[in-house]
């Protein structure tokens, strides 16, 4: 009887991975955040308190009891709002790669599966996508449309699905010739079964890694439209705008934008560690 | 259709012929190359076909035709006397499966043990629960019930292989076909296949097409036996006319050159000098002809029929009587 | 009676896995004179490919190798560093690969990769490492071959591949050639005409070759002296004529039984298959490591069996009273 070969237990191989680990706690307490912001925040995010503005942090001498991490410029309460704005980051992450990762995934697994003229076009249409510069298209796209959290998610969807595509057709294509795809049509499996049922599960891992990329990709691009005035709309909270609206004072009180820039940058390193330790983890078993 | 019930073959390709273009690069125009060149093939129930030839010589091609995974240039491929090309689904899974080669990519490695079996019942039985007959499948092929949850990662080669020929079986097809099923795996583990393929063979009454490199096993499983080259049946005989007296030299050539154990054998004899098949430069003749020892002028002149030989034996060679 | 070419003893090649060790070779003894052609025969994960590796300083990093004795071409490889290995490379010792589509490089051209070796090491000039691979190349049956050099490796045919590989082996004047499961890849014609090129090279030109195959057919056809490999070790060794008509090891005896012979093997009858797989190699193993699946076991194969010495060795407690 030969041994199999030797694996520590799944939740092992987790939590011996730092990033993995790091990664998934700060990423797992961003949604708590956004999950329980109502009952998270302290104050509401919204009401303004024009007598109380741009209070300072609780390490400040000036600073407010009420108001742990003080005030922005309107005087509405800066923790409350930072934990409002991880709703905005976490949507606009996960809504993408919902949009950007179905057109992606189907564009680039019919290409690799089907090859010929489906891939021709396919990879004409991935060429096309490659030489739009984001920033600009998604500037114009926003302006028309009209700058909205939906607009923001729809533009960034149809704009990040490129490497989801790219992958998953460099995937398809050497899982197309295994002999397995052949026995799937002669037990008479259709295309789109063997497509979606056979070959998706065996990219996760590849897969599972470009959206961590694109997660945090989308992140940084709603914070920089947001910052811009073309992402989320004013009231509400988003870490971009909230940086945006604080670049006035970052003289003389830089909290408010070290305070949304640290949480910004934790969260798209966070997602980056995870997809990374991932990567390691699920590396070693697909074959 | 005459005669009765059993007079049908199990499996039939009728002048079956496939080409596909084959880009010569950029400035060259495509050429044709013929996969299957009217390829005639009939599979009697309960008997074992063996398919030998070499690399390229159209035997994937034959067997995707026989699957009805390909839509042929001409000819037809008929199951148990109807066409395939105009059969339902269904009824073509149930009359025809298939056992590849490699075990290592013939599963899916996302999938577990009796998923892998269960899977042809639950696309065309729906709404009945395969675990009984998987597990009774499994057991057949001797394939131990407690690796059921297993995925074919942590199998050996000789189980998986098992896998693969109970997913083959789960639906009784009337014909299977083994796509070189013994060649990736070791010695000891390919005779515990062919016993288990043999086993099967006698208690489900298959019909089997055996297509294999592999002479020695060839001829320990099959009844008759066609030898294949770019795409043409050359020679078919049953398998005791073959290995005895071979009357193409192609056929004669494959003969000599498989080893048996046994150091008196010596090395191998070359007849077919240094050169390969080239289904490109294929001229109107015989398509053995540059290779062959012993051809003439009129081998590359005209197609060479298929001429009788003896009893069930026939071979596409004019020299057949020379050797 | 001059060296061996390989004198190996106590060969012990393992790799870290997870706790315990993977011992994939337990203690292997080899020789190879000048002019012999040894068949190390065993089935996949036996070691044999370690082994072939181990004797042209290739492994893995992570593997841990030891050896009672390591002498090649003369010299003592037991604590060899990688700069002592690249010395023998290219320099009597060459090495052909299974696939020669993977091994050659496909974007340069085969005359620049069958001289770029010699005139490197061997000092020679690109005209003379030319003129070499020209001779070499029409030895090894390649037609025209001047005009070849400047062709790249896909214009060639999957035997003539293998041929650029045996004639880029042989262009440094190795002594010593080991194939790794050269023709497994191969048509039986294409094998056929290899195998033939292999043993004519071989007497011609007075090498050593270690050929490491699972094929007992081409270890018939080519083979002078046999070793037979099972879970790392030499289970039975011995003139190629002695391992085939009077197989010792109930492991060998298997294996010959395994495989049908037409004319010999009564057709559609079970074949007399060897139960069970090889056993795991983590950890220690004591005893024979074939006795879970040999018919004839016998408690005393708790303990490995002395191979008594002689052309024809066996490791087995019951090879004499096992032999017909």
């Amino acid at each position: 009887m030969a041994a199999p070969a030797y694996r520590r237990p799944l939740l092992y191989r987790v939590l011996g991975n730092t990033g993995v680990t790091l990664g998934g706690l700060v990423l797992l307490a961003a949604v708590a955040m956004a999950l329980f912001a109502p009952w998270l925040a302290p104050q509401d995010p919204y009401a303004q308190d024009l007598t109380a503005r741009v209070l300072p942090p609780f390490w400040h001498d000036r600073a407010d009891p009420a108001h742990l991490l003080g005030t922005d410029h309107l005087g509405r309460d800066y923790l409350s709002r930072l934990i409002y704005g991880a709703r905005v980051s976490l949507a606009v992450g996960l809504g993408v790669i919902l949009v950007s990762g179905t057109i992606g995934i189907t564009l680039g697994l019919a290409a690799g599966y089907f090859g010929g003229t489906v891939d021709m076009i396919v990879s004409f249409v991935v060429t096309t996508r490659l030489s739009l510069p984001i920033v600009l298209v998604a500037l114009a796209a926003v302006a028309l449309a009209g700058a909205s959290l939906s607009t923001l998610i729809a533009v960034l969807g149809l704009l990040l699905w490129d490497r989801f595509a790219v992958v998953s057709r460099a995937a398809a294509q050497s899982l197309r010739s295994r002999d397995f795809v052949k026995g799937m049509r002669a037990i008479g499996a259709g295309h789109l079964r063997i497509l979606f049922l056979e070959l998706l599960p065996n990219m996760r891992g590849a897969l599972i890694v470009v959206m961590t990329l694109e997660v945090a990709n989308a992140i940084l691009l709603e914070a920089a439209l947001s910052f811009l005035g073309l992402g989320v709309r004013a009231p509400m909270a988003s870490w971009g705008l909230m940086i945006a609206e604080g670049r006035e004072n970052i003289l003389f009180d830089p909290w408010l934008i070290a305070l949304p820039g640290g949480l910004l940058c934790a969260l798209v390193l966070a997602v980056n560690l995870l997809g990374d330790g991932l990567r390691d983890l699920t590396g070693g078993k697909a074959k | 259709m005459t005669g009765r019930d059993d007079d049908i073959p199990a499996l039939e390709l009728v002048r079956a012929t496939k080409r596909y273009r084959v880009s010569q690069g950029l400035f060259r125009p495509a050429a044709e190359l013929t996969a299957l060149k009217e390829l005639s093939l009939v599979l009697r129930k309960g008997e074992t076909l063996g398919l030998v030839g070499e690399s390229g010589c159209g035997k994937s091609t034959a067997v995707n035709a026989m699957l009805g995974l390909l839509p042929l240039d001409g000819g037809s491929v008929r199951l148990g006397g109807r066409d395939i090309a105009a059969m339902g689904l269904a009824e073509r899974v149930r009359r025809v499966q298939v056992v590849f080669q490699d075990p290592y990519s013939s599963l899916n490695p996302a999938r577990r043990v009796r998923d892998l079996v269960a899977q042809p019942l639950r696309l065309h039985r729906r709404g009945t629960d395969p675990g009984p007959e998987v597990a009774e499948m499994l057991e057949r092929v001797g394939f131990p019930a407690r690796l059921a949850e297993a995925y074919p990662a942590e199998l050996s080669g000789g189980q998986r292989q098992r896998v693969a020929i109970a997913r083959a079986l789960v639906m009784r097809p009337e014909v299977l076909i083994c796509d070189e099923p013994t060649s990736a795996l070791d010695v000891s583990v390919q005779a515990q296949v062919i016993n288990l393929l043999l086993e099967l063979r006698r208690e489900l009454g298959l019909s089997m097409v055996f297509v294999s490199h592999n002479l020695a096993v060839v001829e320990h499983l099959a009844d008759r036996v066609a030898v294949m080259y770019l795409g043409e049946k050359v020679e078919e005989a049953p398998v005791d006319a073959l290995f005895r007296a071979p009357r193409h030299p192609y056929s004669r050539a494959l003969l000599g050159a498989t080893l048996p154990p046994d150091p008196a054998a010596g090395l191998p004899a070359l007849g077919l000098g240094a050169t390969a098949a080239d289904p490109l430069a294929a001229g109107p003749g015989c398509a053995f002809a540059p290779r062959c020892p012993l051809a003439a002028e009129a081998c590359r002149a005209a197609p060479v029929p298929l001429a009788a030989q003896g009893a069930e034996h026939l071979a596409r060679c004019l020299r057949a009587e020379a050797a | 009676m001059s060296e061996p070419l390989l004198d190996l003893e106590d060969l012990r090649i393992s790799f870290p896995a997870g706790p315990e060790r993977l011992n994939a070779v337990r203690g292997l003894d080899l020789r190879i004179g000048a002019g012999e052609t040894l068949c190390l025969v065993g089935e996949s994960g036996c070691g044999k490919s370690l082994t072939a590796m181990s004797l042209m300083g290739l492994l893995p990093r992570e593997a841990q190798v030891g050896a009672g004795r390591f002498r090649l071409l003369g010299r003592d490889m037991a604590r060899a560093r990688p700069r002592d290995w690249a010395g023998l490379r290219g320099r009597g010792l060459s090495m052909i690969f299974q696939d020669p589509m993977t091994s050659l490089n496909p974007v340069l051209g085969v005359g620049r990769q069958l001289t770029e070796g010699v005139i490197a090491t061997g000092g020679l000039s690109r005209a003379a490492a030319e003129a070499r691979a020209v001779e070499l190349l029409e030895r090894v049956g390649i037609a025209r071959a001047a005009s070849r050099l400047g062709q790249y490796p896909h214009q060639f045919s999957g035997g003539q591949r293998q041929r650029l590989m045996i004639a880029m082996a042989l262009m440094s004047r190795p002594r010593l050639l080991i194939a790794d499961e050269p023709t497994t890849a191969l048509d039986v014609t294409i094998q056929a005409q290899i195998l033939r090129l292999l043993a004519e090279l071989q007497r011609d030109l007075g090498l050593g070759l270690l050929l490491i195959t699972h094929d007992l057919g081409v270890v018939a056809a080519i083979a002078d002296r046999v070793a037979v490999m099972y879970a790392g070790r030499i289970v039975e060794t011995g003139p190629a004529a002695d391992i085939f008509n009077a197989p010792a090891h109930p492991y060998t005896r298997g294996l010959m039984a395994a495989i049908p012979v037409p004319g010999r093997t009564p057709r559609g009858a079970l074949l007399p298959a060897i139960p069970g797989r090889v056993p795991g190699l983590t950890g220690r193993l004591e005893g024979c490591a074939f006795r879970e699946r040999c018919s004839v076991a016998v408690p005393a194969c708790a303990v490995r069996a002395p191979q008594p010495a002689g052309a024809h060795r066996t490791e087995c407690h019951l090879a004499t009273e096992a032999a017909p």
